[in-house]
């Protein structure tokens, strides 16, 4: 019988679930050898159902571009990623460090001194030449300074194995209810013969979602604050995970249409007249936010809602202005912004980038184009990124216009080759590479939810994760330590022995 | 809950209980041309789409053609593909609202209209066909009804379902009257299966052939779920628990209108059955008008106030 993992080759990357003489790693044996012992037709027989199970469920996100924007199902792989609880713990240290290094320096430039930029930490210009830089937004305060309520950071593992930051997304980061979808369709999927572990739990998500969002409620209003989630509508592609944090959240979704600003007090419009809003936990983006502060032509906003939240009766998360954070002009200077805010080293690096506007920088980069990946600063989602190696030559040649004519807008980086993981292929599993997206809440305190969206390049080679341009997705394991918080709902993870 | 969340329930509730009754009366319909010629045939076809409130094409009309218009025809307001997609788009924007198993299963149905096999299977086997739009949709409301806390999106779904269906019963009685004039037991047979009603029409009135009796049960039946005055007393009940014990226009409207029937008297609906329900289905209408201006429109007074701060008129 020809079995799943026959012939599965780690190459020259740096494969998490295999050692490269092809040894499972510890944490990968049990579920390794599972799937050793199938073959393809079980294999199918298993994603023919989590099809299925997807589509009943209306788990899809749409792909615009072709003739129409089309509805597909989730594509979740099998073969999970699983994170031992030493590594986790230095990966969520980590990104609790980086995010309140990110709170602090946004909370500085809008309601503070601006001492990073006075201290020259962070050169001035650079803040307000960024797009993400919203002067609307300056002295519009988040209660205990939480401006990045819900913080998704992509993370790498280069050929070592080391995690690195690759980009931090502080404006609408989604993909959560991708994680929740996934632990829930593997539990249903997974026959009584996989092997069973202790996993750190997700399903709290909803509810440490709704405390943080609650501890940043305006000071004034009552004890149970009235929060809502804020989506564009159901022709957005994220529409299902707005209506899905509603439902976790158990709190109402509204359009802007719902919503009305009267006296600098936000209202939703019910079947009894209006009810009063505290806490926007908002999906639309800054720019369609109000239409009086902001693009006018936005019907998706609410007017006069940032007149509300500088009032204070209101607050919106993210914050404002939040963009500037993950400039990826920014993103240079973390580690800076993390040794002058906390007095303490990175614990996660960040990938090697060149800023373009530097004259010598420039030039080094425009003279190894080809080896390198160009990124313009604010976009996300994958959008505009020229991949120096596989890139043609009239890519390269606009990418160097443009940088030449706009050398603010640009960054390069140095190509991390991504960490790989077995993928199914349609007949066996191979070694495809990933990327990880931790969630990260901030209300009274800092939380990091165990795992994160691991997003799977399906194609051979490709670096591609983004589910719009053909990424898959995994369900990802922390195993729980052998110290470790039974409830998986601990904030802390221990090391084990 | 939002005004536009219930607006979506009202409207799901009554795309669902279309979809529901145009599968019967037409697998009804479609049976009894099997044995009724195809002149009667035609006819039949020709009162199941008033009934619908469909205009009637001139001609002899073919079942296939109707079968197509009514089911498959995504252009065709009220077809049954229309309608759940319709129920589909408003549970979608109520995802977060009401249990999963409502959506899954709406969504599920509407798979299986929209899927390559569909059309086939509707030509070759109709019945059958029909029979299982029509239980994907009594599963809907048995998941309402088991699975659906009893809170205000509960009674707009019902509410939206009841009044749809009084509209119904009301305009099949009003407009199969002529037919079932002619005594043939086979025209109120057609009539009552087109309601679901066939063997509690039998127990009730040991199958009696006048059809002032199937006017009778289908019009004022205390016990039936399909009967107007059922329909009616089960709208009025979840205007009451919407209304907080206010006596609001909407619930006034449709305790008159539900009073007037149950004690109207018979003979006097029986001389002009046909002027009867026109005036029935005009006010059945006008109570969802004011149910949407009284819970749909609520908040609208304040629009005009919000306009004020539009910019140039704001500084």
């Amino acid at each position: 019988m020809q079995h799943v993992m026959d012939g599965y080759e780690v190459g020259p990357f740096y494969d998490e679930a295999f050692t490269c003489d092809r040894r499972p790693r510890p944490h990968y044996r049990a579920v390794a050898e599972w799937f050793q012992k199938h073959d393809a037709d079980q294999i199918r027989a298993l994603e023919i159902q989590r099809d299925d199970s997807f589509r009943r469920q209306g788990i899809t996100f749409t792909v615009y571009g072709g003739d129409e924007g089309t509805e597909r199902t989730w594509p979740m792989d099998l073969f999970p990623r699983i994170i031992p609880p030493e590594e986790w713990a230095v990966v969520e240290r980590g990104l609790v460090q980086r995010v309140t290094a990110l709170n602090r320096f946004l909370e500085d430039l809008y309601i503070g001194e601006q001492a990073v930029l006075n201290d020259g930490i962070v050169p001035r210009w650079l803040v307000t030449s960024s797009d993400g830089f919203e002067r609307e937004a300056v002295n519009v305060n988040v209660p205990h300074g939480a401006r990045c309520t819900i913080a998704g950071i992509d993370l790498v593992r280069d050929d070592d194995g080391t995690y690195l930051v690759l980009e931090d997304n502080l404006r609408n980061p989604s993909g959560i209810s991708y994680v929740l979808e996934n632990r829930a369709a593997m539990k249903k999927l997974l026959p009584t013969s996989f092997p069973q572990q202790a996993l750190r739990g997700v399903d709290h998500y909803g509810r440490s979602l709704l405390r943080a969002l609650r501890a940043i409620a305006p000071p004034a209003c009552g004890d149970v604050p009235t929060v809502v989630v804020l989506t564009p509508g159901i022709h957005n592609s994220a529409y299902f995970e707005h209506a899905f944090l509603a439902r976790q959240m158990g709190v109402e979704l509204v359009e802007g249409r719902d919503l009305v600003v009267d006296d600098h007090v936000v209202a939703m419009r019910t079947t009894h007249g209006l009810e009063r809003v505290d806490v926007i936990y908002r999906r639309i983006d800054d720019a369609f936010l109000d239409p009086v502060t902001f693009n006018p032509d936005s019907a998706l906003g609410v007017p006069g809602l940032m007149g509300a939240a500088r009032a204070g009766t209101v607050t919106v998360a993210n914050a404002v202005g939040n963009g500037v954070g993950d400039d990826k002009a920014i993103y240079a200077f973390v580690p800076a912004l993390i040794k002058y805010y906390q007095d303490e080293e990175p614990i996660l690096p960040n990938v090697g980038t060149y800023l373009l506007w530097d004259p010598d920088e420039r030039r080094e980069v425009l003279g190894r184009m080809d080896e390198l990946v160009l990124k313009p600063v604010g976009a996300s989602g994958g959008y505009g990124i020229v991949i120096g190696p596989t890139a043609t030559d009239a890519e390269l040649a606009e990418a160097r216009a443009q940088i030449e004519a706009e050398p603010r807008n640009w960054v390069a980086q140095e190509v991390v080759q991504l960490s790989r993981l077995p993928a199914w292929t349609g007949d066996r599993f191979a070694g495809r590479h990933v990327d990880l997206r931790p969630f990260v809440l901030t209300g009274e305190h800092t939380e990091v939810i165990p795992g994160g969206l691991t997003r799977v390049a399906m194609r051979e080679g490709s670096l591609i994760v983004n589910s719009s341009q053909g990424g898959g997705s995994k369900d990802t394991w922390v195993l729980v330590g052998d110290a470790g918080d039974p409830s998986g709902n601990g904030a802390g993870a221990r090391s084990a022995t | 809950m939002l005004a536009r969340h219930a607006e979506s329930m009202f409207w799901a509730g009554r795309y669902v209980e279309r979809a529901e009754d145009t599968a019967r009366m037409l697998g009804a319909t479609l049976q009894s041309a099997v044995s009724a010629g195809p002149t009667q045939a035609s006819v039949h076809l020709g009162t199941l789409l008033r009934t619908l409130r469909l205009e009637v094409p001139s001609g002899t009309l073919r079942s296939e053609e109707i079968l197509q218009l009514l089911v498959n025809e995504p252009t065709a307001p009220g077809s049954i593909v229309s309608s759940i997609g319709h129920t589909r788009e408003n549970l979608r924007t109520l995802r977060e609202q009401v249990p999963s198993e409502l959506w899954e299963q709406t969504n599920r149905l509407h798979l299986r209209l929209q899927g390559s096999e569909f059309n086939d299977d509707l030509m070759y086997d109709p019945f059958n066909t029909l029979d299982h739009i029509r239980e994907s949709c009594q599963t809907l409301s048995g998941v309402i009804a088991t699975a659906m806390s009893r809170d205000e999106g509960y009674r707009f779904l019902i509410l939206g379902q009841m009044i749809e269906r009084a509209l119904m019963t009301g305009r099949l009685v009003s407009v199969r009257l002529p037919e079932m004039a002619t005594s043939a037991y086979e025209e109120m047979a057609l009539t009552l299966r087109s309601a679901s009603a066939l063997e509690a029409y039998q127990r009730a009135f040991h199958a009696s052939a006048d059809p002032a009796d199937v006017v009778r049960f289908l019009l004022f039946s205390e016990r039936f779920p399909r009967s107007l005055l059922f329909c009616l007393r089960r709208a009025e009940a979840q205007l009451m628990s919407l209304s907080d014990g206010v006596r609001n226009r909407a619930l006034r409207l449709m305790g008159q209108l539900r009073s007037g029937l149950e004690f109207a008297d018979l003979e006097e609906v029986l001389q002009d059955v046909i002027g009867t329900l026109d005036e029935l289905d005009g006010q059945i209408r006008h109570v969802a008008d004011v149910i949407a201006t009284q819970y749909f429109r609520a908040a609208e007074e304040l629009d005009l106030h919000s306009q004020l701060l539009v910019p140039g008129v704001l500084t």
